[in-house]
């Protein structure tokens, strides 16, 4: 066991923390918590063979990788991939797709959560919470595949249910799916609906954490529900939100394959060309791997370089940051 | 306890998952030049010389089987019929105890996604887990694989020797077309001459529009016929998604063509949007869109599933599938509306005034095939001898018609005819086994030409639908004159490997753009889908082409 206290059980002062030497407290702290680092071996290992171990593939992007050929094998060719890249036709629109579908999430996206969980959190029927958080949670299971199927037989052009109804109602059908701009905006609304319920997880659960005193008092100081949601519920899950700002900053260069590929159509491809599907596209569908990987690439590299810099303005701004 | 519980909890995982790690695909590489035996050399590892003894040609003789346990991995496609376990059935298991047992070979078949097999075997050969036989139906995709050094050069005499009724159906596909740069990288399954790709059209929506069926000659009166259609509210043409095999501008070119044109244009692979044959049918395919003639999202119809719904629910009043003896469409559809009737699509109803019902014509052969680079001598030869095994006459009948009297029945001219609704044991695919047979054959195989056709048409003929399996047929030679197969060119043609995948995807695109545009803005939409097309490398894939062409390296 470690001995935290400042007083020992036996009554005895306890050690001052700076004159444990280090080394042997730490091969004591190993010797009597062994179970729990076995136990962290695992997730490590996980670490390592699944997120550092194909790493190596990324050499490939400097290669003229082919399958029989391996990676020791295969003929070293440099940057010249990343020169293909930059040049082909597809890259920029690509490129820019990508940024704006994920500018677009993380503008709809981001704050729905928020708002979600504010409102939650003033429920007071206990049961009408917990029922409401669960359908809001429920898409978040539905596997894009059959998401992007269900959009079809909603808003379809011609046999879409609410276009069927729009047209019931004397009204016209809506090309939802079937109109670039439309689709844009039908894309951004089912992503929003589908991870807004899974997005207040962690908020309330910072929620919960804020201290009760500090309703009551602003309660005392005459403030009304909404005034406290604003003043005491959001401060104290602000560092919550940058560090899930960031997260999702992290991401604006990916972005979901699936989802783009359950809801694309060959009739409005102005904002389906992603670096998710060109990759997808070169590497699976086009053997050409090392473009593919130079692709992966240079997504990846993007996306650290922005979570580097959004840290260290959240740092700049007084929030704690991330790294 | 609970520690020790804790500690081989995660000694257990963590092994589990560094088991995960595959060895170094270096050291399984088999180079077949320096493995594999030149005729005349024994090929046998040393350990096992004295089980085997070489034969006269060379070649070891496995014929009282192989002295160590050989595993080969079989493909086979998986269409997801419900009910059917592609990789594990009696058929399956029937290989292994007639064949595997007999070799001590380990038959293991391997299912591949008949919609996802590119995919499939891309993520199978970079994880080195692909079969011992890399296949695919288009030479284009199978040139492609090799692009990619996955397969190991085939030695002819090998093949004859140890598969020999499987040569003599496919030698003379082998020697023309399997070699690539001067090496024999493929051999192929025969393909006997007949095809049951159709298209039905609603015969009670013909007759209600005041038409006949035969009527209908040539596109202009097929049109006129719509017309009708959409008039009365009745429905449309079914169309789907134009995607990955280009044999629709067909019946606009002009007749005779020139074979270097062909050669030049006429590519499974990519898509000759620039050709006058294609603008005629994206003109046509335009007109019918802006007149409501077709459904009009077609483009949202990109596999048979979806293109089937249309026509059962009654929007459509076409559908082009393979018919088969197994299909529910005409049962479905009748479902929904009792007083459906069917017929064939004459072939000239695709035609405008002027020109003939062109069609592709298939290479004289069908699966084309390559061997692994992985796989060993062993398993490549045991490969050999399941295809022999497979190639007798007696070992295919079983595949293609099962147990007689449990599956079939002979008729008077010893023609299977199926149990109707068998389900027992013996139970065949719902497309007769087909993808474990098409290693060898593409079709069934009967001595007189009048036998063939008829039991063409009674693995083609739904019960009651007969005329509709004699009218595929009747059509099928109807056009056999105007039939002509695509080019193809000894070396790989690096240009449609660079290209293909993305001008696949940007053929997709401007088609249905130019086809769904206002009538009046169609010429300069397909001008500026030309340029677009050209310059995203259709223009080099046919400068490449015309200088083999120049060169006379092709075969028409």
């Amino acid at each position: 066991m470690i001995f935290r206290g400042t007083k020992r059980p036996d009554g005895a002062a306890a050690v001052p923390k700076a004159d444990v030497k280090p080394k042997a407290g730490l091969s004591r702290h190993l010797k009597s918590e062994w179970q729990l680092y076995a136990l962290l071996v695992i997730p490590m290992a996980f670490l390592i063979l699944f997120k550092y171990v194909p790493m190596f593939g990324l050499v490939g992007a400097f290669e003229n990788y082919k399958v029989a050929r391996g990676f020791f094998g295969s003929e070293w060719v440099g940057l010249k991939e990343f020169g293909n890249l930059l040049k082909h036709r597809d890259f920029l629109p690509a490129l820019r797709n990508t940024l704006l579908l994920n500018f677009l999430d993380l503008l709809f996206g981001f704050p729905m959560p928020i708002i979600l969980a504010l409102l939650l959190n003033e429920i007071r029927s206990k049961w009408f919470k917990r029922v409401t958080q669960t359908l809001l949670y429920l898409p978040h299971f539905l596997s894009w595949v059959i998401i992007g199927a269900l959009a079809y037989q909603l808003f379809g052009l011609n046999s879409g249910i609410v276009n069927n109804l729009l047209e019931s109602a004397g009204l016209s059908r809506i090309p939802f799916l079937q109109e670039n701009t439309r689709w844009l905006a039908t894309y951004v609304a089912v992503g929003v609906w589908q991870s807004m319920g899974w997005g207040i997880i962690v908020y309330l659960a910072a929620i919960s954490g804020i201290n009760p005193e500090l309703y009551e008092a602003a309660t005392v100081d005459g403030a009304g529900r909404f005034r406290q949601a604003l003043c005491v519920t959001l401060p104290g899950i602000r560092s919550t939100i940058v560090v899930l700002l960031i997260l999702n900053l992290g991401r604006i260069m990916g972005g979901s394959f699936e989802r783009i590929y359950a809801m694309q159509n060959v009739a409005t491809t102005e904002y389906t060309m992603t670096i998710p599907v060109l990759i997808y596209r070169w590497g699976i569908l086009g053997t050409q791997f090392s473009r593919a990987i130079a692709l992966g690439l240079f997504q990846s590299v993007v996306g650290l370089i922005l979570v580097l810099i959004t840290d260290r303005v959240a740092k700049r701004l007084g929030e704690g940051g991330m790294l | 306890m609970k520690k020790l519980l804790a500690a081989a909890m995660a000694a257990l995982m963590t092994l589990g998952l560094t088991a995960c790690g595959g060895g170094d695909p270096a050291a399984t590489v088999n180079a077949p030049d320096a493995t594999t035996a030149a005729p005349g050399a024994a090929t046998q590892d040393p350990a096992s010389a004295a089980a085997t003894a070489p034969a006269d040609e060379g070649y070891a003789d496995y014929s009282a089987g192989f002295p160590q346990k050989v595993t080969i991995e079989i493909p086979v496609y998986d269409r997801a019929f419900e009910g059917w376990d592609v990789t594990n059935n009696y058929y399956t298991q029937w290989a292994q105890s007639e064949f595997g047992d007999k070799y001590n070979v380990e038959v293991k078949y391997v299912a591949v996604g008949r919609s996802t097999e590119v995919q499939d075997y891309t993520q199978m050969l970079t994880s080195h887990t692909a079969p011992t036989i890399i296949m695919h139906y288009d030479m284009p995709q199978a040139v492609t694989y090799y692009t990619q050094d996955v397969m190991q050069e085939l030695d002819n005499a090998e093949i004859a020797n140890y598969a020999p009724t499987f040569w003599s159906y496919s030698q003379e596909s082998t020697e023309t077309y399997g070699a690539i740069d001067g090496k024999t990288m493929f051999t192929f399954a025969v393909r006997p001459a007949a095809d049951n790709y159709t298209t039905i059209i609603r015969k009670d929506w013909v007759e209600a529009a005041g038409y006949k069926v035969e009527d209908l000659t040539t596109l202009e009166k097929y049109n006129e016929m719509l017309l009708k259609w959409k008039e009365l509210g009745l429905g449309v043409d079914g169309e789907m998604l134009t995607q990955n095999n280009y044999v629709y501008s067909y019946s606009f070119r002009d007749w005779p063509n020139d074979p270097q044109w062909r050669a030049l244009y006429s590519d499974l692979g990519v898509a000759d949007l620039t050709t006058d044959a294609t603008k005629d049918w994206l003109k046509n395919l335009n007109y019918m869109y802006n007149n409501g003639l077709v459904d009009p999202e077609f483009y949202l119809r990109d596999d048979y599933t979806k293109a089937e719904a249309e026509f059962v629910a009654g929007n459509v009043g076409t559908y082009q599938f393979y018919i088969a003896a197994g299909t529910d469409v005409f049962s479905a559809t009748l479902a929904n509306d009792p007083g459906a009737t069917f017929a064939i699509v004459p072939p000239g109803a695709i035609v405008p005034e002027g020109k003939v019902a062109q069609s592709r014509g298939y290479w004289p052969f069908g699966m084309i095939m390559g061997i692994n680079y992985e796989a060993t001598d062993e398993e490549r030869i045991a490969t050999w001898m399941f295809l022999e095994w497979l190639s007798q006459p007696d070992v295919i009948w079983k595949w293609q018609n099962g147990v007689e009297n449990e599956n079939y029945t002979l008729n008077s001219d010893g023609i299977p005819v199926k149990v109707a609704d068998y389900a027992g044991q013996y139970k065949l695919s719902n497309n007769n086994n087909k993808d474990y047979w098409c290693l060898v054959t593409e079709g069934l195989r009967y001595p007189t030409d009048e036998l063939f056709d008829k039991a063409n048409l009674l693995g083609w003929a739904p019960p009651g639908y007969e005329q509709l399996a004699a009218d595929t047929l009747k059509y099928y030679k109807e056009i056999d004159e105007y039939r002509t197969p695509d080019a193809l060119f000894p070396v790989v043609i690096a240009s449609l490997t660079e290209y293909k995948t993305e001008l696949n995807e940007l053929f997709k695109q401007l088609y249905v753009k130019v086809a769904t545009i206002p009538e009046a803005d169609f010429e300069s939409a397909y001008a500026d889908a030309c340029q677009e097309y050209l310059d995203a490398g259709y223009q080099e894939i046919l400068d490449e082409k015309q200088s083999l062409i120049d060169s006379g390296s092709f075969t028409p």
